[in-house]
């Protein structure tokens, strides 16, 4: 495996947990758990985004490969 | 687009606002090095932080973002949350293969995305089914900005000025100042237009929490009067959730116009902040559309199929009779609109006219033509498709949201050979093309026959078989290995 993908594995492994958070397709069947204003799925939907989100932002600033690593 | 009672101050805002970007075409055309295609078509390589992160930013939230995500979120309900995830996961596809790709295109002056193609993969087949897709996907993406051009200015001038003459004025307008100015034009209008977006949304933020009745109580209102909308996806619809989030989130990484903009980046540090500043942008101006579209579905029930793509017209006709700080709010984000839905439109244009004037003019009409010539025929090429576009925008009848997903489709399929290709270096020509022929395959007939197999897109399903071929061909169709002959020559 090229080298700087090594490097971001735990980067790329973040970005896909919480792509997979972000989806409530772990959602119980009754659904019956509400939560402020809105259901308490959306909450965590919503969460998850800003977690993708900041990884994003971390991945770019501080694993942007060097360019001896291509 | 229903006609909005805009007054004489409104209407002379917009009418400065689109001679003022006449005058940054002209501007541009003064700031210009010299007559390369590089110049032209990249704004000579120079583009800083901010001009690139808000002209990403605009290139990626046109049209769609305003009328088509707020009416899918009036349609599908907190389902569509999705796109905020989808946005996001754009710039995490971007990581995976931007950095590379910008110091390969310094190193390499390239100037279209097929260039890269080329380059990596040296095999004419692979570079003109790549350029075909390309201009496929462009010409759509433009088609699907000039209807919505139609709907605003019908809709501004109350009726009074038919669709098509809005299409014919705004594209002429578009079309003048980015032969003028090339990239630079058109990343400095995408900036202004992006700092307007983003400044309407936060006023349209604070007026429904304080002239129409705040958000709270229209999410209170949404639960009473439609409590299906706020269900979560159950089984087929997760499935169709992350399909789109792979969809958008791989598809609108490798847009023409953005691979454009990562070679146009100042340096790569340039890059690497512009980007992280576009994963923190969704957070807001998605959310800010998406919760709109959702106030809406109790505030002005009954819409269905395309009429739902109307809901953000409903509201800023609310928005407006709140009074002079409406009035103003309405202005911007109607000038935004219409510079969203130049900016993306031209930017794909300019894209389009660069993919005829250097993979095509350049490469097989003309090889010997100069840089100076090969741009002039892009900007010839580019008023002619318009033309033909704009008769085109008039004969069809497609909502937004069908016509943004047509692109993805095809894009889908060309993303692998970013992806892989930077990142692998022992991939080779064939296994590439093998996919992109398996993955288009699949995604249009998939498409066509309206298939959607556990709730997976066409696309998605396409670039499954994209990726499989790929690998199966790269590891079982791997050239025979030389071997010493008797001789002591490799055979």
């Amino acid at each position: 495996m090229p080298q700087h993908l090594k490097y971001r594995g735990p980067w790329l492994v973040a970005v896909l947990v919480t792509l997979f958070l972000g989806v409530p397709w772990y959602w119980p069947e009754d659904r019956a758990l509400e939560g402020w204003l809105v259901p308490a799925w959306v909450w965590i939907t919503l969460g998850a985004s800003v977690m993708l989100s900041v990884v994003v932002v971390w991945g770019a600033l501080r694993g942007w490969p060097d360019e001896d690593e291509y | 687009m229903q006609g909005l009672p805009l007054g004489p101050w409104s209407l002379a805002f917009i009418a400065v606002y689109l001679l003022s970007i006449l005058g940054i075409g002209w501007f541009a055309r003064s700031r210009r090095r010299d007559d390369t295609l590089g110049d032209y078509y990249l704004g000579g390589r120079s583009m800083g932080l901010w001009v690139l992160m808000l002209t990403l930013f605009a290139t990626q939230y046109s049209g769609n973002a305003l009328f088509g995500f707020t009416g899918q979120a009036y349609r599908a309900g907190f389902t569509w949350l999705s796109i905020v995830h989808s946005m996001i996961a754009v710039v995490a596809g971007y990581l995976l293969f931007a950095p590379q790709l910008q110091r390969l295109s310094r190193a390499h002056q390239f100037v279209t995305p097929s260039d890269y193609i080329t380059y990596r993969f040296p095999s004419k087949i692979l570079g003109v089914l790549v350029v075909i897709c390309l201009m496929i996907v462009l010409v759509n993406y433009v088609l699907a900005q000039l209807k919505v051009m139609g709907h605003v200015v019908e809709g501004l001038s109350g009726g009074r000025v038919d669709a098509v003459w809005g299409v014919i004025l705004l594209a002429v307008i578009m079309l003048v100042y980015s032969t003028l100015g090339g990239l630079r034009s058109v990343a400095w209008t995408d900036a202004i237009q992006g700092a307007m977006m983003l400044t309407g949304f936060a006023l349209i933020a604070v007026i429904v929490q304080r002239d129409l009745g705040g958000w709270m109580v229209a999410f209170m209102e949404l639960r009473e009067v439609a409590p299906q909308k706020l269900q979560p996806p159950a089984g087929r619809t997760a499935v169709t959730w992350f399909s789109t989030v792979i969809l958008i989130g791989v598809g609108a990484s490798v847009y023409p116009q953005a691979i454009q903009r990562i070679y146009a980046a100042a340096s790569a540090s340039t890059l690497q902040r512009s980007l992280a500043g576009m994963a923190v942008l969704p957070l807001f101006a998605v959310v800010v559309v998406l919760a709109l579209g959702f106030v809406a579905i109790a505030r002005y029930p009954g819409l269905e199929g395309s009429s739902a793509d109307q809901v953000m017209v409903l509201i800023m006709r609310d928005v407006l009779a709140t009074g002079v700080l409406g009035h103003v709010v309405v202005t911007l984000l109607l000038g935004a609109i219409l510079a969203a839905l130049m900016s993306t439109a031209d930017s794909a244009l300019l894209a389009l006219s660069s993919i005829f004037a250097k993979d095509i003019y350049q490469e097989h009409l003309k090889p010997h033509a100069g840089d100076r010539e090969c741009a002039r025929a892009g900007q010839w090429l580019a008023w002619v498709v318009l033309g033909v576009l704009i008769w085109i925008s008039t004969l069809e009848d497609l909502t937004l949201y069908r016509l943004f997903v047509l692109k993805f489709e095809i894009l889908l399929q060309i993303a692998p050979a970013f992806y892989l290709g930077v990142n692998f270096p022992s991939l080779r020509s064939t296994p590439i093309l093998m996919g992109l022929v398996a993955g288009l395959t699949t995604a249009v007939a998939g498409w066509s026959a309206g298939w959607m197999p556990l709730g997976l897109h066409p696309g998605t399903l396409g670039l499954m078989a994209n990726v499989l071929t790929v690998l199966a061909s790269h590891y079982f169709l791997r050239p025979p290995r030389p071997v010493m002959g008797l001789d002591g020559r490799l055979k």
